[in-house]
């Protein structure tokens, strides 16, 4: 399992593509394989709306 | 050199398939009938079948000439700057007959079909089952419609009095129960576990195609989405509505057929995705065998 540091600051992939809708974040890698979608999407709740708007690059959690 | 030329029409785009030699009556399977018209329409793609396989084509599976997308055990999918490349394997376990290398342009409108398994012979009587040799068409299709406001859903699309509605579950969860039970209640089959979504003029239709499940149950229908219904066996029949966008767009999304995809691409689906979720009426339905379910489902629609 990845580990985060704290001390870092983290900046979405250009390898995902993601788009708010009706308030939750849904989030495509775009290279994750075939199949059906649902594999590899994944939707973020409020909290997860949250971290993921912050990951600017700059901004680390301490 | 004469070329043989077909055409197969679904969700308004026409698939030339072109041969150096005879593409007879019984070259595809007879399900692509539905589908067969005298000429390319607007909107085209082209399938070329070459029944040699050069070796500088093989060069291009190289990891320094295209980068590995995609791999599993009878396909791997490559990309470079302006080109997909799948790289098929022969698998009795997959029911894949054909080793084939397919190239396609980037929009996947253009496409060669390279295999060494076919002969004038075994062409002209083979009922191939898919336009590019494959198990089917479902990654051509998927990827061709996400260009043109559409989606290929592992879904059911039934019709009653030509108002359409979509059946999502997982395998197993009982979309042909469901189907089944229901065509016996006066509804009718558009596609089966391959439908096609399109937005045609700011309205979704669920169109038939070629691309099936396991049963070879196809139609040429085009109906207007009325509802979506996500599928849950129980003991009761009921029917919910589900108003929660987290459900409505986990459902929705795992019934997609995902393609292959840039960025530009992926902001057609999502954008699509947003205005189904939206503006689309979703149910959860609940029904056993008894099939009162028929009755509650026409009472709902």
């Amino acid at each position: 399992m990845k580990t985060v540091n704290i001390k870092s600051s983290y900046a979405v992939s250009n390898d995902v593509i993601s788009k708010e809708i009706d308030g939750e974040i849904v989030i495509v890698p775009l290279e994750s394989g075939i199949g059906n979608l649902n594999e590899g999407m994944f939707s973020l709740n409020k909290t997860g709306k949250i971290i993921w708007e912050m990951l600017d690059g700059k901004k680390s959690w301490l | 050199m004469t070329t043989y030329i077909k055409y197969y029409k679904t969700a308004g785009i026409t698939f030339s398939v072109k041969s150096d030699i005879p593409i007879t009556e019984d070259t595809f399977h007879p399900k692509f009938k539905l589908f067969e018209v005298d000429a390319p329409g607007d909107d085209n793609v082209t399938i070329n079948h070459h029944f040699y396989v050069p070796k500088k084509l093989l060069n291009c599976l190289n990891p320094n000439k295209s980068k590995k997308v995609f791999t599993n055990e009878f396909l791997s999918v490559h990309k470079t700057n302006n080109m997909w490349i799948y790289n098929q394997k022969a698998s009795t376990r997959f029911n894949i007959k054909y080793n084939a290398i397919v190239i396609f342009n980037d929009e996947h409108t253009k496409g060669d079909v390279y295999t060494n398994d076919l002969n004038e012979t075994s062409y002209s009587e083979e009922h191939i089952g898919s336009l590019v040799l494959f198990g089917g068409d479902h990654y051509l299709l998927a990827n061709i419609l996400s260009y043109r406001q559409g989606f290929l859903l592992h879904a059911n699309g039934l019709a009653f009095n030509d108002r359409g509605i979509l059946l999502i579950g997982k395998s197993g969860a009982g979309k042909t129960t469901l189907s089944n039970m229901l065509r016996q209640s006066g509804f009718s089959l558009v596609a089966d576990d391959r439908v096609v979504l399109q937005k045609i003029e700011s309205k979704y239709y669920l169109i038939g195609s070629w691309c099936h499940g396991s049963n070879v149950a196809v139609t040429n229908k085009k109906v207007l989405l009325e509802k979506i219904f996500f599928l849950k066996k129980s003991q009761k029949n009921k029917i919910i509505t589900e108003t929660s966008t987290h459900e409505r767009l986990k459902q929705f999304s795992s019934s997609i057929v995902r393609p292959f995809g840039d960025q530009e691409k992926w902001k057609n689906i999502l954008n699509n995705m947003e205005k189904i979720v939206k503006h689309h009426f979703f149910y959860s339905i609940y029904f056993n065998l008894s099939k009162n379910i028929c009755t509650v489902l026409k009472e709902n629609l």
